[in-house]
């Protein structure tokens, strides 16, 4: 599904990633977890194509396409989903009419017919209920007042309408309440099968309870430094990221 | 020793009208009165000079060198009108056609419960005739020439008018059609409209072009009077050609308790300059002033208004959004002057753009003088770029770049859309504004 190797990403000539080594096979989840500052974002921004975050090495494949060469909205067209960690708010564009562009721009590069108003307006309404959201958000400007647990369920939303073969989820978890937390959990769970995959950056352990990884990595100063299983985010619940950042420090001094 | 260097500035050559004008017979014929304003205006216009970018409130609107073109200003030998091609879709109203400056009844409607006539037919009325000589006389004594020469050659003018207390429920759209032909043509056209005490009218303004042919300049003028109690809804939208010039000069006398709404829209034109002048005769109006703005390729659009607030209790909001990209260049000057009298008063202006690219250029100038102490006013004005966060997340979802912009555009424009009180005239406005979003 995806094939990182060997990713350097700098912004304004500041190096962020260095050197990223990972591979996501079919129906798997993998969470990427590390302290701040660590390049978890960065990451994620330079998987969905952002200009300003420039590859200086490495490559990356996607379902059998050089996912660097794309651009954004060909990156969502072939079936990459980022839930941003700061949903951006955008006031005049209401949120029915960004999800039913949204929604037929996929499908019309997938050689699949457009859905007319009211088509999508049903499906739209359907998942809305599924993340519990309140139809009258449909009408308001897009993102725009919303609250940040709103704003994830709005970006669960477009997950579950756009159906992606790959969701990032980029701390989709931070912030929220157990309620709304239950909610993301529940929209993954839903939508895990054999040919979708997913890569949930987290700062904590406490979502992983909910979205059970297969593997887990550490991300610290722009590299992979340890990944495992489950059992690696409850050691790291535990310990904390202090002990992983002497080993690192240790080897690199 | 010292060198005196004069250098004289590119000027307009009046002469050129004047003689025009002279080789118009047809323009000497008709009721005496309109006769001799029309020879009063070109004798004033003899005597002054069209603005130029020295003049502080014409500085990003030069119009010399258009003028110094070979202008026929005949009215032409129109062509076959199929009226509704230029109707908008789904508008319930009634309709009236100007072609050339000139009141076409034969493809008007009729309109029960509302005067449509001409300054033509109407001078000498005793209803309406002395209050058509006042504006006439007004403004072909401006110190504008573009109204004096507008005063000079126009003929055959709509003028609109209804009861006392009176209203006809509907909108009533006017299609200003201008010829084109093999040689350049420059219209000089004119609406006046007459709101009585507590009548209601709602008008729709359009400028569009008939068949092929060389650029046209067109110089407009609107005079209106709205009395008290008296609601006027104006909205005039231009989309005349990439090559074509467009001068307006809206003039409105609003007594105590009346109330205007207008909104203007430009998306056409090389060169553009909307003149907009409301003028408060009394207490406890209302005043909206809207306008839209796109201007691509190398157009220039430039607004400038001016509302005298000279009475208490009024109160006045102006919202003006553009979007400037390209090589074009757009400016907004808006004045409002609130008098010592004005005690109460309410104002509020806004003027936001939108730059799309490096070589665009917006100029805004708001500028609220205020002379009375007991008032609330505001003003602003915002420049900004088109920012990528946005743009990203759009495509982020799949959309392109181009569709994407698109949204971000509307969005911007979006407020002054929702001022748009009527659904036909506002998905004719939109429809119009995603063609030229999408053009490359
Ligand atoms: N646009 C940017 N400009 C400058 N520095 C940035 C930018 N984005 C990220 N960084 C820097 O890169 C590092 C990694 O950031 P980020 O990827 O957001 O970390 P994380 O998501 O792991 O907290 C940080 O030091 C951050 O300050
Ligand atoms: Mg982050």
């Amino acid at each position: 599904m995806l094939s990182i190797k060997n990713l350097h990403s700098q912004v304004e000539e500041t190096p962020i990633l260095k050197g990223i080594n990972l591979d996501i096979k079919p129906g798997e989840v993998h969470a990427i977890m590390g302290p701040n500052g660590s390049g978890k974002s960065t990451l994620a921004s330079v998987l969905a194509g952002r200009e300003e975050y420039e590859v200086t090495d490495g490559s990356v494949d996607f379902l059998g396409e050089d996912l660097l060469e794309l651009d954004v909205d060909e990156r969502a067209q072939n079936g990459l989903f980022l839930a941003f960690q700061y949903p951006i708010e955008i006031p005049g564009v209401t949120n029915a009419t960004f999800l039913r562009s949204s929604i037929n721009a996929i499908r019309k590069a997938n050689g699949l017919d457009e859905l007319n108003g009211a088509q999508a307006l049903k499906l739209i309404r359907e998942k809305m209920a599924a993340v519990e959201m309140d139809p009258s958000f449909l009408k308001r400007s897009l993102n725009e007042g919303f609250s940040g647990g709103e704003k994830k369920r709005n970006e669960m939303l477009q997950m579950m309408l756009l159906e992606p073969k790959l969701a990032i989820l980029d701390e989709t978890d931070s912030g929220l309440d157990i309620d709304a937390l239950q909610v993301v959990a529940k929209a993954v769970n839903s939508m895990r099968d054999a040919n979708r995959s997913f890569l949930v950056v987290t700062h904590y352990q406490r979502l992983l309870d909910h979205i059970v990884p297969d593997f887990v990595h550490v991300l610290y100063q722009g590299r992979i430094v340890r990944s495992g299983d489950k059992s690696l985010a409850l050691e790291l619940e535990k310990r904390g990221y202090d002990w992983i950042k002497e080993e690192v420090d240790a080897q690199t001094a | 020793m010292e060198t005196l260097t004069v250098t004289t500035a590119a000027v307009t050559d009046n002469q050129r009208w004047v003689d025009g004008f002279a080789e118009r017979p047809d323009l000497q014929q008709g009721p005496a009165q309109l006769v001799s304003f029309r020879q009063n205006a070109i004798e004033k216009l003899a005597q002054t000079s069209f603005p130029t970018r020295r003049d502080e409130d014409w500085r990003y609107s030069d119009f010399t060198r258009a003028l110094n073109e070979d202008w026929a200003t005949q009215v032409a030998q129109a062509p076959q009108v199929v009226r509704n091609t230029f109707e908008i879709p789904d508008f319930t109203g009634f309709v009236l056609v100007t072609i050339d400056g000139e009141f076409q009844p034969d493809l008007s409607d009729t309109i029960p419960g509302l005067v449509v006539s001409t300054t033509e037919a109407l001078i000498d009325d005793a209803t309406h005739g002395s209050w058509i000589a006042e504006r006439l006389s007004s403004f072909a004594e401006d110190d504008n020439a573009f109204t004096n020469l507008n005063a000079a050659f126009a003929k055959t003018s709509l003028f609109l008018s209804i009861g006392k207390n009176e209203k006809i429920g509907k909108p009533v759209h006017v299609i200003h059609l201008a010829t084109r032909n093999a040689s350049k043509r420059f219209i000089n056209s004119q609406v006046f409209v007459r709101i009585p005490q507590g009548a209601e009218l709602t008008i729709d303004e359009t400028f569009d072009t008939l068949a092929q042919g060389e650029a046209i300049f067109r110089n407009h003028v609107i005079r209106g009077s709205v009395d008290a109690q008296g609601r006027l809804e104006y909205r005039s939208i231009q989309n005349e050609g990439r090559n074509d010039y467009h001068v307006s000069n809206a003039n409105f006398d609003q007594a105590g308790t009346g109330y205007i709404d207008h909104t203007r829209v430009d998306l056409g034109g090389s060169q553009v300059r909307n003149n907009l002048d409301i003028n408060h005769k009394g207490a406890g109006l209302e005043t909206h002033m809207a306008g839209l703005f796109f201007a691509r390729g190398r157009q220039r659009i430039d607004n400038q208004t001016f509302l005298d607030h000279a009475f208490p209790h009024g109160e006045s909001n102006e919202i003006y959004k553009g979007i400037v990209m390209d090589n074009a260049v757009t400016s907004f000057n808006g004045k409002v002057l609130v008098r010592p009298d004005a005690q109460k008063t309410n104002a509020y202006q806004q003027n936001d753009n939108l730059i799309i690219g490096t070589k665009a250029e917006a100029n805004a100038k708001p500028q609220l003088e205020i002379f009375a102490d007991d008032v609330k006013c505001s003003h602003g004005a915002t420049i900004g770029q088109m920012d990528e966060a946005p743009l990203f997340y759009l495509m982020a979802r799949g959309i392109d770049r181009g569709t994407a912009l698109g949204m971000l555009q509307r969005g911007f424009l979006l407020e002054v859309l929702d001022r748009i009180n009527s659904e036909a005239v506002r998905a004719y406005v939109e429809h119009m504004l995603m063609a030229k979003f999408n053009e490359a």
